[in-house]
């Protein structure tokens, strides 16, 4: 099935397990950015790098209060990920439940001739 | 194409089904386009239109249907062949299809694993994407 190209941008951001595990952080409440490195034990880079990739696919949001950036985590996407394998999931499952009706109807025309 | 490795960390659905039908009649029916035409489908009522099956390794596939209205093309290629046990296809660009058929009673037990969307970078656990869903669906709940 057609993957949107957000999709796509939200597959990747979530194919690391130290974004994974951002948002699983995020999921439990907003951090700051520094609180976030030092959880974490980021390099100033890999942490803008990081967060700068789920800020693009749209997992996270930042606020900036004063001089630090408050991230919260937006489920909205991650929906849309769970929604696609599941879809990916149920699709397949319906193809495996049609073979087994052409497999047995496969096997009653033999019998039949 | 996707391999499990560190450098290519890959995310897969897995299936398995029961059939009354022996090996061979299961991997006819993946491997016969006429047969295949009568089942593979994308969404719940969405039956894959068959161009090319050409099921050798190398061998090229194209198939194609109308999503939503949306024309839609997937071009693959068959990588493992090895009748009536294993088949292992590319599916468009970065997704791989694996079948496994082995017997099972009277007749056979197929497994299905579908590998998708591998990421850019590297440090991702095999287990990765089982991890990440549960954990995804546990956040849900939370938020």
């Amino acid at each position: 099935m057609p993957a949107s190209a957000a999709l796509d941008t939200v597959f990747d951001a979530l194919a690391n397990e130290h974004r994974r595990e951002i948002v699983m952080r995020l999921a439990r409440g907003s951090m700051t950015t520094p609180e976030i490195g030092r959880h974490f034990g980021f390099t100033k880079q890999a942490l803008s790098r990081h967060v700068g990739l789920l800020e693009n696919a749209g997992l996270v949001s930042r606020t900036v209060r004063g001089r630090v950036h408050e991230l919260t985590l937006v489920p909205r996407h991650l929906d849309d990920v769970v929604r696609w394998v599941d879809e990916l999931r149920r699709g397949w499952a319906a193809s495996l439940d049609r073979l087994d009706e052409v497999l047995n109807a496969r096997e009653r025309r033999e019998q039949s001739d | 194409m996707p391999e499990n490795d560190e450098n290519n960390p890959t995310e897969t659905l897995t299936l398995q089904r029961d059939y009354a039908a022996p090996p061979d009649r299961v991997f006819e029916a993946w491997t016969d386009p006429d047969v295949l035409a009568l089942w593979f489908g994308c969404a719940t009522e969405k039956l894959w239109q068959v161009h090319e099956w050409d099921v050798r390794a190398g061998g090229k596939l194209h198939v194609s249907l109308d999503f939503d209205g949306v024309p839609f093309a997937v071009h693959g290629e068959f990588v493992v062949v090895d009748p009536p046990h294993r088949l292992r296809y590319r599916w468009s660009n970065d997704e791989m299809i694996e079948v496994t058929i082995e017997p099972h009673g009277t007749g056979s037990r197929l497994h299905l694993a579908h590998t998708f969307r591998p990421g850019p970078e590297g440090a991702v656990r095999t287990e990765g994407w089982t991890w990440s869903l549960g954990q995804l669906g546990r956040v849900r709940t939370a938020v």
